[in-house]
């Protein structure tokens, strides 16, 4: 996923994730290169009128930010998507806080509904707001963010990225007030106020922050509605075959490793009630090859070969899944990571934008260790295609909505109120290495703890989740969990249907 | 940015949530020395990551033991490729005899995979000097076997050691497929075409 980079105050813990390196924080600004001008949604878009039961796409046009747009949800709606495109060069893709630089994240500043109930349900600043950090063990632990636990906390939004944003409602467990039973979110007039960070640092001074342009940025604003009534259970994968291993659209059915993947894919979705679809795609020889050394995860945003790899996602209202041989960082050299997926939640129905699917490895794919692959059984710990299929299911969590639901550092959790949480202060292994805090008075560890899986599948009470999908880490315990939290959320995307 | 910066930052910005106490400081150095077991236990947190960056202090942080764990996870063949290839990394950014010889061994070897491979490249450019870089990697560069890995050596070799390189990148670059010489594109924009 793409850990948040925010700019401070109010947005502490994405500053404490860059510099525990895992976030997107630069020491210069992005490079510059030719983005995608704004790409239509593959659903049905007023004045077409989607059919009963598929979700629909109102395009309300270039807005700038600041600028207040109204649109009405009607009852019976389950979720309410809000996507901004960037429409030209002029939008900065980076904003500056001190020497550092942050990706201009593409976010509305302001969510507010106007009807049967009437009253704020998004507030980007501050974003987590205070009242989702909260002390770990209280009355006088460690500063946590754990957002489940703010009782006014409608929705969230804690990752990062330019040029490209979503925000889909609800995400989080919490109803939004108003909400008739059976719908996802209230009826009524909805006032989505534009914005992004560079707006966010010229109008609250406060934060810190200097935005690198001094005008507006413009957006191409875009809502999707989905219906309570949609049938909500399938999803249409396609994987981009990005590899020199030889496989090829034409013989990726008949491969027994990508057989075994869709399988243990198709078990890890079922628990959200979700049933996916495959097909694969080849793409031009000259891609596979740009690739075949590996995709470059290091700094470079929407301009680095990552954004450039997403951007040929086809139209579609589809999960795309771009498979590699290999991830790499050539700005530190380094290999940490196997999946990658560049803002959550991703532009469901948007292809062509440079966050328009995921990234996953295939390094692991047709290898096993210990007991392999038991026919009939998921091994995400022994068998390499499992493994692989979590990693594509992790990363898919992430592009509809969902988010680890303990971070490795221990101290931030998701906002979903059944993910089991596993607070470093309370679950870490008994050693020296000491948990990061996220408050101002919480010493800076040199080289924190990182939660284990074995550390959280509830030998210890309150200590859960190491087996959960959306665990930051993947071991010999992992088993790809869901929970009906997480289940709604992802079942909340206009991807799903 | 490095902590204390960021510590700074955040003291100077007003906290969210609780308010600050007094407990910050100078950052708290992780002990020098972990025992094996606790060297082992934490590598795994190191080479497991889904999608979440691991930073270089983390493989220090590992202290003197360090190098031989990651070494046994790079060298096994039981192991994941990918963790295997985060251990040869791990190797590279800690550095010493022991690193050397591993990665030497691994990015010189048919019979490994190719991350395992390509991350051992990418390591002994890092660690060793362009004169043992050239000596070292030049051997796969003109080798048998996949163009893509043929291609990681003249990234490596382009990178770090391109006065001495960049004629054998070129020639090979000549010798290369079609498709092979697509791979080529990062050596050969860091040689200057």
């Amino acid at each position: 996923m793409a850990m948040p980079c925010r700019p401070p105050r109010g947005l502490l813990a994405g500053l404490l994730l860059a510099a525990l390196g895992t976030a997107c924080k630069k020491d210069q600004p992005a490079p510059v290169c030719e983005l995608p001008p704004p790409q239509p949604s593959a659903l049905a878009t007023l004045p077409d009128v989607a059919s009963p039961g598929q979700s629909q796409a109102i395009h309300l046009g270039v807005k700038v930010t600041g600028e207040a747009v109204t649109f009405d949800v009607p009852a019976g709606t389950a979720s309410v998507t809000i996507v901004e495109q960037a429409t030209s060069s002029a939008v900065p893709l980076t904003i500056r806080a001190g020497s550092l630089y942050y990706d201009n994240t593409a976010v509305p500043l302001y969510v507010d509904v106007a009807g049967p109930w009437s009253g704020r349900v998004y507030a980007d600043v501050p974003m987590p707001p205070d009242s989702a950090f909260r002390f770990e063990p209280p009355p006088d632990g460690l500063t946590v963010l754990d957002p489940a636990s703010d009782p006014s906390l409608f929705v969230y939004f804690f990752s990062s990225g330019p040029w490209t944003g979503a925000l889909t409602m609800p995400n989080t467990s919490l109803p939004i007030p108003g909400t008739a039973p059976g719908d996802g979110v209230p009826a009524g007039t909805w006032t989505v106020t534009v914005g992004d960070w560079a707006h966010e640092c010229r109008a609250f001074p406060g934060l810190g922050c200097m935005a690198t342009t001094p005008t507006p940025s413009t957006y191409d604003l875009t809502v999707i509605l989905k219906p309570a009534t949609a049938p909500g259970n399938a999803l249409r994968v396609v994987f981009y075959l990005v590899t020199v291993r030889g496989l090829t659209a034409a013989g990726a059915a008949a491969d027994p490793d990508l057989q075994r993947l869709q399988w243990a894919m198709t078990q890890i979705l079922a628990q959200a009630g979700i049933a996916p679809s495959f097909e694969y795609r080849d793409v031009p020889t000259e891609v596979r090859a740009r690739f075949a050394t590996g995709v470059d995860a290091s700094g470079a945003g929407v301009c680095g070969t990552l954004g450039q790899l997403v951007q040929l996602a086809a139209p579609g209202n589809q999960l795309n899944v771009f498979l590699v041989d290999l991830i790499k960082n050539t700005a530190t050299g380094g290999f940490s990571v196997v999946g990658l997926d560049p803002i959550v939640p991703g532009p469901a129905s948007f292809g062509g934008t440079p966050a328009s699917g995921v990234v996953v490895s295939l390094v692991d794919l047709g290898q096993i260790r210990g007991a392999g692959c038991p026919a009939g059984q998921l091994a995400i710990g022994t068998c390499g295609d499992d493994a692989v299929a979590a990693v594509v299911a992790h990363e898919a969590g992430h592009f509809l909505g969902l988010y680890h639901d303990t971070e490795d550092i221990g101290t931030i959790v998701d906002p979903i109120a059944d993910t089991e949480t596993c607070f470093c202060p309370a679950c870490k292994a008994p050693t020296p290495q000491q948990c990061q805090g996220l408050g101002a008075g919480d010493p800076p560890i040199a080289s924190p703890y990182r939660m284990q899986v074995f550390d959280c599948l509830g030998d210890t009470q309150g200590c859960g989740g190491g087996d959960n999908l959306m665990f930051w880490l993947l071991d010999v315990d992992s088993k790809g969990l869901l929970t009906p939290g997480q289940a709604a959320v992802m079942r909340s995307s206009p991807l799903v249907e | 940015m490095t902590l204390p910066q960021t510590i700074l930052l955040l003291v100077l910005a007003a906290p969210p949530g609780p308010p600050a106490g007094s407990r910050a400081g100078a950052p708290v150095a992780a002990p020098a020395d972990p025992s094996e077991a606790e060297v082992r236990r934490r590598v795994r947190a190191l080479l497991g990551a889904i999608d979440t960056p691991v930073r270089e202090q983390d493989f220090h942080a590992l202290g003197p033991r360090g190098p031989a764990v990651l070494a046994a996870i790079a060298s096994g063949s039981g192991e994941w490729p990918s963790w295997r290839s985060r251990a040869a990394w791990g190797l590279a950014l800690l550095g010493g005899a022991e690193a050397e010889r591993t990665l030497e061994r691994l990015g010189s070897s048919a019979s490994e995979p190719f991350a395992v491979r390509a991350a051992a490249l990418e390591g002994l450019g890092r660690l060793l000097a362009p004169e043992r870089l050239l000596q070292a990697v030049s051997p796969v560069l003109s080798g048998p076997g996949e163009a893509r890995l043929r291609a990681v050596a003249a990234e490596v070799l382009s990178r770090r050691a391109p006065e001495a390189a960049c004629q054998s990148v070129r020639a090979q670059l000549a010798r290369e497929s079609p498709e092979g010489r697509l791979m080529f594109h990062r050596a050969e924009a860091a040689c200057g075409r």
